[in-house]
């Protein structure tokens, strides 16, 4: 037996309607009752109940596309090999293929080894982008209508790629005849480039997490430094008049926290935007190649060779490594949240403790010192100061970690290099 | 064709630019035509050319117009695509690591 390619539209069309029904079943008591006085408590989050219902109907669902009796590792190469050449992104492991269909769909291609062969299946899902478009309105409660549109939309075009990317891959008549070789050069060129342009783009992608994210630090910190100052201006202030003093403090803290966002802000797009504007170009670079070997098209005549290309680019190796293992934390999700979690918890403790000694100072809390707001500030700094000393941790292990792989890295290629200098050298001798 | 004075060291990416074309192009391919592939001057193409020759790489095919053409051996074609293995080997490596 070999391939059996099984149509799945009329699976996929049941699976929309009940996705839509399952939003509205829950979600129907907000629209409907949501804008009434005696709402029960279960109401305001209906629609969150609902788009969640569609998201774990959506893309949770496994759909079976066929059966091949062959070994895994052919079946794998040969659908990634056809994938690469429609110019999509896949990232490999031992029995799924992760194919990015657009910026924000993503398609998960399942390989199950079973007595029959292997059996093929896919399940929809979503970059980060696509994902994004989809939780923040569900969570916003309102908008939650947006989200089943967006889910709905990025569902049709992974449920569309499949049907007019991945069938085709397939032969009807269930043998797998023309499988490329490993070793032909076309293929090894295809397959090269697309990784690098992955590479690159993962590199972009982390470099850019990065720099966003040490721009919100800036801005957090700036913030946090105003606070401070201002607090500090505001109490060692002896004009009696609480508005004049306030108003005294507002300015030069102001300005000094901004005088120390702006330069911080700079510092940062010098140290990354180059990084960044690095890894773009080598995606265009690369993406020529990947394009002219995947079309098997004659490149420009004085165009360098996809060879030449291929090679410097992995020169830079070191740097992409750096680039991204270094990630940002909020790819981390164990680090990122704890992170938050310390945040979230510390900010409201210092403004609530000096919200309370500013009520006290204006004589709108009584005449009783506010005892626990001291404790309060105090606990929140500790936060604070735990939270800074987290992230350092986490900031040093990942620099171990990139600098072990850095060493590893630099004594692995040291062979392949020396391979191609010394079949030069032979070549020269061997006249 | 004269002998020219051959590179101490041939450049690895001329060598390729002229192998991976003639490979890509898989007939006989004018001189003219690989010049502007490999990017290089008219003497220093000459220079390679020779090299090339002369490791058996490439051969100098004439057509019934007279033009001389070059063509890649059997030999060309397993030393580009040993390379372009070791490249794999080299990149696979690193994205090993990544």
């Amino acid at each position: 037996m070999g391939f059996l390619v099984e149509k799945t539209t009329w699976r996929e069309r049941t699976l929309l309607a009940l996705s839509v029904i399952c939003f509205f079943l829950p979600a129907l008591p907000f629209f409907w009752l949501g804008l009434g006085e005696a709402i029960p408590v279960y109401v305001p989050i209906a629609p969150t109940v609902g788009g969640l219902a569609t998201l774990s109907i959506l893309y949770l669902s496994n759909f079976r596309i066929g059966t091949v009796a062959a070994s895994l590792e052919p079946v794998r190469w040969h659908l990634a090999y056809g994938i690469r050449l429609s110019q999509h992104q896949v990232s490999e492991s031992f029995s799924t293929l992760r194919v990015q269909v657009d910026s924000t769909s993503e398609v998960e291609i399942s390989l199950k080894t079973t007595l029959k062969g292997i059996v093929i299946s896919y399940k929809a899902g979503a970059t980060d982008t696509g994902w994004a478009t989809m939780v923040v309105p569900l969570v916003t409660v309102w908008p939650s209508i947006i989200a089943l549109f967006t889910s709905l939309w990025i569902y049709i075009k992974c449920a569309r790629y499949v049907r007019n990317d991945i069938f085709p891959l397939l032969p009807a008549d269930g043998v797998l005849r023309h499988v490329v070789s490993h070793d032909d050069i076309g293929a090894m060129l295809v397959k090269h480039a697309a990784e690098d342009h992955r590479l690159f783009s993962e590199a972009y992608e982390a470099d850019r997490d990065t720099y966003w994210d040490a721009l919100a630090v800036i801005v957090c910190l700036a913030f946090f430094g105003w606070f401070v100052l201002f607090v500090i201006l505001n109490a060692t202030s002896a004009d009696p008049d609480y508005m004049h003093r306030v108003m005294d403090a507002l300015v030069p803290s102001i300005a000094g926290a901004l005088a120390c966002a702006i330069p911080s802000i700079w510092i940062v797009r010098r140290r990354l935007k180059p990084r960044m504007t690095r890894w773009r170009n080598w995606m265009t670079r690369v993406d020529r190649v990947w394009k002219v070997e995947a079309t098997k098209s004659m490149p420009e005549d004085s165009a360098p060779s996809s060879f030449e290309v291929l090679s410097e680019a992995t020169k830079d190796a070191p740097m992409l490594m750096k680039s991204l293992r270094k990630a940002a934390i909020d790819k981390d999700w164990n680090a990122w949240s704890t992170l938050i979690f310390f945040i979230w918890l510390g900010m409201p403790m210092i403004v609530e403790g000096y919200w309370s000694m500013t009520l006290f100072a204006i004589g709108q809390s009584g005449n009783a010192f506010p005892v626990l707001a001291i404790p309060q500030v105090g606990g929140g700094f500790a936060l604070l100061v735990v939270a800074w000393i987290y992230y350092n941790r986490w900031k040093r292990r990942q620099d171990a970690v990139v600098n072990q792989e850095l060493a590893n890295w630099n004594h692995r290629h040291e062979e392949p290099r020396h391979r191609m200098e010394r079949f030069l050298e032979k070549l020269q001798s061997d006249v | 064709m004269s002998e020219a004075v051959l590179p101490d060291r041939p450049d690895l990416y001329v060598v390729v630019r002229m192998l991976e074309r003639l490979w890509r192009v898989g007939e006989p391919m004018l001189k003219t035509k690989l010049q502007v592939a490999a990017n290089v001057n008219y003497n220093i193409f000459t220079k390679y050319l020779i090299w090339l020759i002369s490791r058996n790489l490439v051969v100098p095919v004439y057509g019934q117009d007279d033009h001389e053409r070059v063509s890649i051996t059997e030999k060309g074609r397993k030393a580009y695509r040993q390379l372009v293995e070791w490249m794999d080997e080299f990149s696979r490596g690193q994205r090993g690591n990544i």
